[in-house]
C-alpha cells in the first residue's frame, strides 16, 4: 500500500471507458442483458466511490445513491431547501425586487408555500442567520445587478481527463449548485459542518473540483451566450457553509487519483460482480478506513446497508436474498439501457465530432426525448406563454395526452445548461395544443432571456420511469433487510410466515416424501 | 458504546428508558434525527461492565477475519489488569497472559441472548464460513468430489437460469420457437430445457462418466413433448450452441469456476450466511481452488470471469437471434 492510499489499495486505472458503440446509440440494436458499455456516472457517484467502492455496489445493486446526504445529521430535505432558498433571495436582489432585510419573511413565505413543518423551519432560520452574518455585505453589493449569478447549472461531458499523461477519456454529468459571473466563483452550498471547523465538510471540497473539472471540459461553443465569455480556469472554488467559506485549491493532484480510481470501480462493478469482492476488501476512503464498528460517521450507507440492523424473523432470509439477486441485476440494467443510454445520446448529441452522426441522434431525440420550445411573453410572475417547435408539436400533445405535465427544462445546451422545471397549465385559456402554445409555470427564469430552450420528457433524468426501478430495488433491498425479533410476533405476522413459507425448509419437502415412502 | 438508529443510521441517539419483561430488560432507545424508537435487550449473561468489551471483541474479530488473519491470530484485544479479573467470571473468553490480550473463544458455547445481538450473529456467520471454506479446500485434491460439486453447481445455474430469447429483425426467431416461447407455461419448461442443456454441456467437456451417469439419474425427468424436443433441438442445433461449447472447451476453467461458486451459494444459503463478507469469504475460496487446480493465477481467473460477459456478447454478436447467454452463465451474487 502506498502512503497516499493507507486504507485501500489504488484501483488499476482503466485503459478504456467501454463507450456505447453507434449502433446501440441510435437505437438500431436489440437492448438485451447487460448493456456492453459502462454507466453515464453523476459527480454523485463519483463522490460516493470516492467515499468508499461499496457505496457503488448499493447504487449498482440496491438503487441506493448519495452516501454523504442520507438522513444522517442534518435531514437531506433542509439542505436542499437553504440552497433553495438562497438561490430564490438571491435573484430577488439582484433583481432589485427585495431589499436584504426582507429575508425572513421571504423565508415565512417559502415555508408556507413548501408547507415545511415548524422545526424544519426554525432550523432554516437559524442557517439563515448565521449566513446572513457574514453575507450581509456581498448581498448589499449584489442589489440591482441584475441576473448574474446562476443556481442549478446542469453539466455534462464525454471529455473529462484525469492526470496529465492519461488520456482517458470519461464521461460525467453533475449539477453545479452555483456560478457566480460577479465574483468568479463556482459554489458548492452544503449545511454540514460546524461553526469552528478549519476544513470543508468531508469530501465537499472533491465535490466542487470535480465540478469544475467537468464545466472546463465542455467546448466553450456549447456555453450559453451569457456564460460564453467567462474564463473558467480563473474562477476561484467555494465551499460554502452556513458558518464559512472555504477556498478550495484547484492544482489538486491527489483529487485526479481519486477521481480516476472511482471511475475504475465504477466500471468494474458494472461490468461484473466479481468485484463485489474487492470492493468489500477495501472498504473505506483513501485516509479512513470502515470496518464493523468503526464505520465512517459521515457514510450514511453503513449503517443502513453494510451493517445494518439483523433481525431474527423470517428466517428464511438467505434464500430470499437468492431469489432475489437476478431482479436487482435486471432492474440495473434496464436503468443503464433506458436511462445512461439517453444520457450518452443528449450529450453524444452536442459532441461528439462526427456532424453527421450529431444530427443523426438530434433527429432521433427531437420529438421523442426533447421537444425545442420558445418563450413568447411573461404573462404573470413565473408564468409565461412557449410556444413549441412546430415539427414536434403534435408529439408533445400526446405526451400531454398521457397526462405528463412536468416536464424539466434546459436552458442553454444538454452540455451546459440551466435546469428549472416545467408545469404545463392546461386549463388556461391561452394553452391550446393544436397550435403548439402552452402556459407553462416556471420558477426562477432570470437571466435566460435569447438562450435556447427545450422541454425534456418527464423530469430531466428521470424520463421513461427508470427511477421506479431504482425504488423497486430499494424497496426489494428494504424488504431485504427487514424483519422481526419477537417470537411471538413472527408467528403472527403475515409477511414473515409467508417469507419463511415461500422460502421454506427443504425438509419440510423432505419429511412430506419420507411420509409419501411411509404409507 | 456507540449507538446508531436501525432505520436512519444517524448517531444522534438517546436513552429512553427502560421496559422490564418477564423475559428480561429491554433497554429503549430513541433517534434525535427520525424520532424511531427501538428496543435492546440488556443482556443478563454478562456483567455489564463487560458487554462493551466482549462486543469489541467480536467485532475485531470479523474485522481480523475479514483482514484474512489466520484464525490463530483474530479477534484479540489489549486488556488491563482489571478486565482480565472480570473476565474470569465469564467462561466463553480466552486469555493471554502474557501478552495481555483477550478474545472470545470461538470453541466455546456462547450464550444464547449474545448469539442473538448484530454482532453475534455476524460471528456466528463468519465462523460458519470458515468451516464451508475447510469443506471446499478439502475438495481440492478429490478429483471425483471436485467434479462432482461443480457439476451439481452447473446444476444449479441453469436451473437458476432466464432462458430469454432476442432477434436482430422481427421474425428472425424460428416460428415454432417464437410460439412456444410465448406460451403461459414457458418458465415451467425453461427448467427442463435447461436440464437438457446442461447435459449436453456436460458431455461435451467431460463426457459420460460414472458422475455424470449419477447426475442425470438424479435429475431423470422424461422429455415428452414433441415441440420440447424441438425446441432443445433448435438451441442444441444452433451455431451459438457449439460457438458456446467451444469457448468453455477452450476455457475449462471458467466453467468449474461457474459451478464451484454456484455450489458453494447454495452452501451459504443452506446455512443461513448472510453476512456479505462472510460469503465472500466463501466465493474467493472457490475461485482460489480452481485457480489452483488450473496452474493460474487468481487475478487472471477473475479477470476471465469478468470479461465472461463480453466475451459471450462477443460470440453471438452476429447472429440473428439467440438466447441471452449472460442470463444463463451468471455468477450466482
Amino acid at each position: 500500500m502506498s502512503s497516499v492510499y493507507p486504507t485501500r489499495v489504488p484501483r488499476q486505472p482503466l485503459r478504456v471507458w467501454r463507450w456505447p458503440r453507434q449502433e446501440h446509440l441510435l437505437e438500431q440494436v436489440f437492448r438485451r442483458g447487460p448493456p456492453p458499455f459502462d454507466p453515464f456516472p453523476s459527480i454523485q457517484d463519483i463522490v460516493d466511490a470516492v467515499l468508499c467502492p461499496v457505496t457503488v455496489v448499493h447504487r449498482t445493486y440496491h438503487g441506493l445513491h448519495g452516501a454523504l446526504s442520507g438522513p444522517r445529521g442534518i435531514a437531506r430535505g433542509e439542505g436542499d431547501h437553504f440552497h433553495r432558498f438562497v438561490s430564490i433571495l438571491k435573484s430577488n436582489i439582484a433583481l432589485g425586487k427585495r431589499r436584504l432585510d426582507e429575508a425572513f419573511s421571504l423565508l415565512r413565505m417559502y415555508c408556507s408555500m413548501e408547507g415545511l413543518d415548524a422545526d424544519s423551519e426554525s432550523n432554516l432560520r437559524r442557517y439563515l442567520s448565521y449566513w446572513l452574518r457574514r453575507k450581509r455585505d456581498s448581498l448589499d453589493e449584489l442589489w440591482g445587478q441584475g441576473p448574474r449569478i446562476f443556481h442549478e447549472v446542469h453539466v455534462s461531458t464525454i471529455n473529462a481527463t484525469f492526470r496529465e499523461k492519461r488520456d482517458v477519456r470519461y464521461p460525467v454529468h453533475g449539477v453545479i449548485d452555483e456560478i457566480d459571473t460577479i465574483n468568479k466563483r463556482i459554489v458548492e452550498r452544503t449545511l454540514k459542518g460546524n461553526e469552528n471547523d478549519s476544513n470543508p465538510p468531508f469530501l465537499e471540497d472533491f465535490q466542487v473540483w470535480l465540478q469544475w473539472k467537468v464545466l472546463t471540459s465542455i467546448n466553450r461553443d456549447l456555453f450559453p451566450d451569457i456564460l460564453r465569455n467567462e474564463n473558467f480556469q480563473d474562477y476561484d472554488l467555494i465551499v460554502e457553509t452556513p458558518y464559512r467559506d472555504f477556498t478550495i485549491e484547484k492544482n489538486q493532484s491527489l483529487f485526479e487519483e481519486w477521481a480516476e480510481d472511482a471511475l475504475a470501480w465504477i466500471s468494474d462493478i458494472a461490468r461484473s460482480s466479481v468485484a463485489i469482492s474487492d470492493a468489500w476488501q477495501n472498504k473505506g476512503h483513501h485516509t479512513r478506513s470502515c470496518s464493523i464498528g468503526n464505520e465512517i460517521e459521515e457514510c450514511y450507507f453503513a449503517r443502513v446497508a453494510c451493517y445494518h440492523r439483523r433481525w431474527r424473523y423470517p428466517e428464511r432470509r438467505s434464500t430470499l436474498h437468492a431469489s432475489l439477486g437476478p431482479i436487482y441485476k435486471a432492474l440495473y440494467n434496464e436503468q443503464v439501457w433506458v436511462h445512461d443510454l439517453l444520457l450518452y445520446q443528449l450529450t453524444k448529441m452536442e459532441q461528439d465530432a462526427d456532424l453527421n452522426f450529431k444530427s443523426e441522434l438530434r433527429r432521433l431525440l427531437t420529438g421523442r426525448n426533447i421537444y425545442p420550445l420558445e418563450i413568447e411573453e411573461n404573462i404573470e410572475d413565473n408564468r409565461y406563454r412557449v410556444k413549441i417547435d412546430e415539427t414536434v408539436r403534435m408529439s408533445l400533445v400526446e405526451e400531454v395526452q398521457d397526462e405528463n405535465l412536468s416536464f424539466d427544462l434546459l436552458f442553454g445546451s444538454f452540455s451546459v445548461g440551466l435546469r428549472r422545471r416545467a408545469y404545463l397549465l392546461l386549463d388556461e385559456i391561452e394553452t391550446n395544443p393544436e397550435d403548439g402554445r402552452y402556459v407553462v409555470y416556471i420558477e426562477g427564469m432570470d437571466g435566460t432571456e435569447r438562450m435556447n430552450a427545450f422541454l425534456l420528457r418527464g423530469l430531466l433524468l428521470k424520463e421513461d420511469p427508470w427511477f421506479l426501478k431504482r425504488l423497486v430495488q430499494q424497496a426489494v433491498f428494504s424488504l431485504e433487510k427487514w424483519g422481526v425479533d419477537r417470537e411471538d410476533r413472527a408467528n403472527n405476522h403475515v409477511a414473515v410466515r409467508l417469507i419463511d413459507t415461500l422460502f421454506g425448509p427443504g425438509t419440510l419437502r423432505a419429511r412430506r416424501k419420507k411420509n409419501e415412502f411411509q404409507q | 458504546m456507540k449507538r446508531v438508529c436501525p432505520k436512519c443510521g444517524s448517531s444522534f441517539v438517546r436513552k429512553y428508558g427502560k421496559v422490564h419483561l418477564r423475559q428480561g430488560v429491554l433497554q429503549k432507545f430513541k433517534c434525535m434525527s427520525c424520532k424511531h424508537v427501538w428496543h435492546s435487550r440488556l443482556l443478563q449473561c454478562i456483567p455489564e461492565d463487560l458487554s462493551d468489551l466482549v462486543f469489541e471483541m467480536l467485532r475485531t474479530f470479523v474485522r481480523d477475519i475479514e483482514a484474512r488473519k489466520p484464525l490463530s491470530k483474530a479477534g484479540w484485544v489489549p486488556l488491563n489488569e482489571d478486565y482480565v479479573k472480570k473476565l474470569r467470571s465469564i467462561n466463553f473468553c480466552e486469555i493471554d497472559y502474557e501478552n495481555m490480550n483477550g478474545r472470545i473463544d470461538y470453541r466455546s458455547c456462547l450464550p444464547e441472548e449474545l448469539l442473538l445481538t448484530d454482532e453475534g450473529r455476524i460471528f456466528c456467520e463468519i465462523l460458519r464460513a470458515l468451516e464451508t471454506v475447510q469443506e471446499i479446500e478439502a475438495l481440492k485434491n478429490d478429483e471425483y468430489e471436485y467434479l462432482k460439486a461443480v457439476m451439481a453447481g452447473l446444476g444449479g445455474m441453469f436451473k437458476n437460469a432466464r432462458f430469454s430469447f432476442w432477434e436482430m429483425e422481427e421474425g428472425s426467431i424460428p416460428e415454432k420457437l417464437r410460439n412456444f416461447v410465448l406460451r403461459p407455461q414457458w418458465s415451467i419448461i425453461a427448467e427442463k430445457i435447461s436440464h437438457s442443456l446442461i447435459l449436453n454441456l456436460l458431455k461435451s467437456m467431460w463426457g459420460v462418466d460414472s458422475i455424470l451417469k449419477e447426475y442425470e439419474e438424479a435429475n431423470d425427468k422424461s422429455i415428452d413433448f414433441y415441440l420440447l424436443r424441438f425446441v432443445i433441438h433448435e438451441i442444441e442445433e444452433s451455431s451459438q450452441w457449439r460457438k458456446i461449447i467451444g469457448f468453455f472447451k477452450l476455457n475449462k476453467d471458467l466453467l468449474e469456476a461457474l459451478g464451484l461458486v454456484w455450489y458453494v451459494s447454495q452452501k451459504t444459503i443452506d446455512r443461513e450466511i448472510e453476512y456479505l463478507g462472510a460469503k465472500l469469504l466463501i466465493f474467493e475460496a472457490a475461485i482460489k481452488i480452481v485457480a489452483e487446480r488450473n496452474s493460474e493465477t487468481t487475478i487472471s481467473l477473475r479477470d476471465k470471469l469478468a470479461n465472461l460477459s463480453g466475451n459471450l456478447e462477443s460470440l453471438v454478436f452476429e447472429e440473428d437471434w439467440g438466447v441471452n447467454w449472460n442470463d444463463v452463465f451468471r455468477l450466482p451474487y
